[in-house]
């Protein structure tokens, strides 16, 4: 079910490039008891949208949907309900040309360097095998010289390492491959998930700075998803919450760093400004406990058994989005 | 007073086929009674080799090869087998990276922490069941879950049982190896408050060992940075916030304040850390470095004292 709040929300910008409607993701539960089969409610009601060159942060805990929406985009993973609209038009429509324009227009970053780079292939295959899929650059030249190009702008020097294998690479530089594999194509949306969170710290704002220089080059649009507050915060022009399958909050980066409305949201930031933070803004969220499980997610507001700022009916119902301040959508009986 | 660690040219090295692997290279430093020390650096600086050295658990084809480590009255590098068994948990103990993922899976929470007392200490079972209950009380885990298996609990609550047993001992010094790295950040802030509780009720001596700066901020009262086997620098905490000496440690410190700061470029170190294989001459550094002179690559810094307990080893500090 989705309220018209949410609807209105996709609908009020035009110059999108994604609308996500009402989206649910399930997936079934290991294990439990045999003929009540339970499932896991990993993303249940979504909506958002992503306009043309933005850089939008999903930002949430493990177990928020955070990874789950970015695969649904990707078609990496079938919704069980809602849509996903690119330029207007279902995904889920895309058939043959259309689909594999789509999947050359839409490209993922993943989290673990380590996992994601085949083994076997040299960081001149990895990066050019996309082209040889998508019958581009059928040259062996062309494709050489693309592929130098490529690893320049991610900030590797081609002669050291476009014939090492991953293992020969460290985190920063295999990261920086995947980097480049993901532009082989010339896609116009990244996906980022976590692209920093598995790289030491002197190597995380390298990398960062190599996704912002590539947005301005090639005009990109992104999906940042984190964990991660001050990744975000550098990154993106906007921010969103995710808990437990739903959205908490929305605002434009300035603004949500300004305020939070939502506990959730000023609990995320406050486990975050750790250099500045005191005791005292800590204090109330010492026992606040831990996400809970997806698949008996709690009634009402998802987090109102962890809120200090709960009222009676946030057990009850779930708050839907509203706008409070100009561009700032928040989920919450009881704004802060 | 003595302090409760105190580690003096402590080396370590695995014996590859790719030649010897320097991997803790002549590192000097001291946990006081009471005090919290930040170990940080980079993945490979040898930071956790460094704790596996001090309990003498370095495994082959890594060897303790030169130093001393001492610790409570004793040098643990000449303990025999026996001495060793008592050492560890009792004096000493560690809470391992990825602890809260290596319980065992078929047996009780509070049985697994019961077995770790009778191992060490000659009580009853009924004794050490009711330490177990004690402990886990006291890093919040409410008495009913306490006979739960580790699946039934989340990743904070099985963090705080590995604390809880690391603690039932009542050791004097506690190594913690990057204890909330696993976690999401609302249950690490949770898991370090509750280590600072426990530092505050037991007066425990504790040695930090993480790659993120930012946990040891408010926690540690001291912090050695480390780098490809050595330390660059130790100082107060406060004091290497906000005057960073080295080059390598300046460049940590604005990285990471650099995410606080919206706007231009982040700051970044260009390169990645030396092949620790290769002989490596004068400071290790060096290729990273944006100060870097031609005396680097000829001797190795030692690490000195240029203010009241600021130590820093890098030439470009020292020689003005």
């Amino acid at each position: 079910m989705t309220s018209d709040k949410d609807v209105e929300i996709v609908k009020q910008s035009s110059n999108q490039m994604f609308e996500i409607r009402n989206l649910k993701v399930y997936f079934p539960a290991q294990g439990g008891e045999l003929l009540r089969r339970r499932v896991v409610r990993a993303v249940d009601g979504v909506s958002f949208s992503i306009g043309h060159g933005e850089v939008l942060s999903l930002v949430g805990e493990s177990g928020s949907g955070k990874t789950t929406i970015g695969r649904v985009i990707a078609r990496l993973t079938p919704p069980a309900e809602g849509a996903i609209l690119f330029e207007g038009r279902d995904i889920a429509s895309f058939r043959g040309p259309e689909l594999k324009a789509y999947r050359r227009a839409v490209q993922m970053i993943f989290q673990d360097p380590y996992e994601s780079l085949n083994p076997r292939l040299t960081v001149f295959s990895t990066i050019t095998f996309p082209m040889r899929i998508q019958g581009i650059a059928r040259d062996e030249n062309e494709m050489r010289e693309r592929c130098i190009d490529l690893l320049t702008r991610v900030g590797l020097r081609h002669a050291d390492v476009i014939d090492n294998y991953p293992h020969e690479l460290s985190g920063g530089e295999r990261q920086r491959v995947s980097i480049a594999r993901a532009l082989a194509l010339r896609p116009r949306f990244i996906i980022a998930d976590e692209p920093v969170s598995m790289l030491d710290i002197s190597i995380r704002s390298s990398i960062l700075n190599v996704l912002t220089e590539l947005k301005e080059q090639y005009g990109l649009t992104y999906l940042l998803i984190t964990h991660d507050l001050r990744v975000a915060y550098y990154t993106s022009d906007r921010i969103m919450v995710a808990y437990l399958g739903k959205l908490m909050e929305t605002a434009s980066t300035e603004e949500f760093m300004r305020h939070q409305f939502h506990p959730y949201s000023r609990l995320l930031f406050s486990a975050f400004a750790d250099l500045s933070s005191t005791e005292q803004q800590w204090g109330k969220w010492g026992t606040t406990g831990e996400i809970a499980s997806a698949i008996d997610p709690p009634g009402g507001c998802r987090f109102h058994p962890r809120c200090p700022f709960r009222v009676d009916r946030c057990d009850k119902e779930p708050p839907p989005l509203s706008e409070l301040a100009v561009g700032h959508y928040v989920a919450c009986f009881n704004p802060q | 007073m003595n302090p409760a660690l105190r580690v003096t040219d402590l080396r370590v090295s695995f014996f590859t086929r790719r030649g010897e692997v320097k991997a803790v290279d002549g590192i000097s430093f001291e946990v006081g009674r009471g005090e919290v020390v930040g170990l940080a650096g980079e993945s490979g600086c040898g930071k956790s080799t460094t704790a596996y050295a001090i309990l003498r658990l370095v495994k082959p084809p890594g060897r303790i090869i030169g130093g001393s480590v001492y610790c409570d009255g004793a040098e643990v590098l000449d303990l025999d087998e026996r001495e060793l068994r008592s050492f560890r948990w009792k004096k000493v103990s560690m809470i391992f990276q990825g602890a809260m993922n290596s319980l065992n899976p078929v047996h009780r929470i509070r049985d697994q922490i019961a077995e770790a007392v009778t191992v060490h200490e000659h009580v009853s079972r009924q004794e050490a069941l009711a330490r177990a209950e004690e402990m886990l009380s006291l890093v919040g885990i409410s008495r009913s879950r306490t006979t739960d298996y580790p699946h039934q609990f989340s990743g904070g609550m099985r963090q705080r049982a590995v604390i809880a047993m690391a603690l039932a001992l009542s050791p004097t010094l506690l190594i913690a190896d990057e204890p909330t790295t696993a976690l999401d950040v609302v249950v690490e802030r949770q898991v370090l408050e509750l280590l600072k509780d426990m530092k505050r009720r037991f007066d425990l001596s504790v040695l930090f060992i993480t790659h993120d700066l930012s946990t040891l901020a408010e926690f540690s009262n001291r912090i050695a940075i480390m780098y490809a086997g050595k330390l660059a620098e130790t100082a107060g905490t406060k004091q290497l916030f906000s005057n960073p000496l080295h080059p390598y440690t300046s460049g940590l410190v604005r990285s990471l304040t650099g995410l606080t700061e919206r706007g231009g470029k982040l700051w970044s170190i260009p390169g990645s850390p030396p092949d620790l294989a290769a002989e490596i001459e004068g400071c290790k550094f060096r290729d990273r470095c944006p100060v870097a002179t031609e005396a680097c690559s000829k001797e190795a810094p030692e690490l000195l004292e240029v203010e009241q307990e600021h130590y820093v080893a890098c030439h470009s500090v020292t020689n003005g």
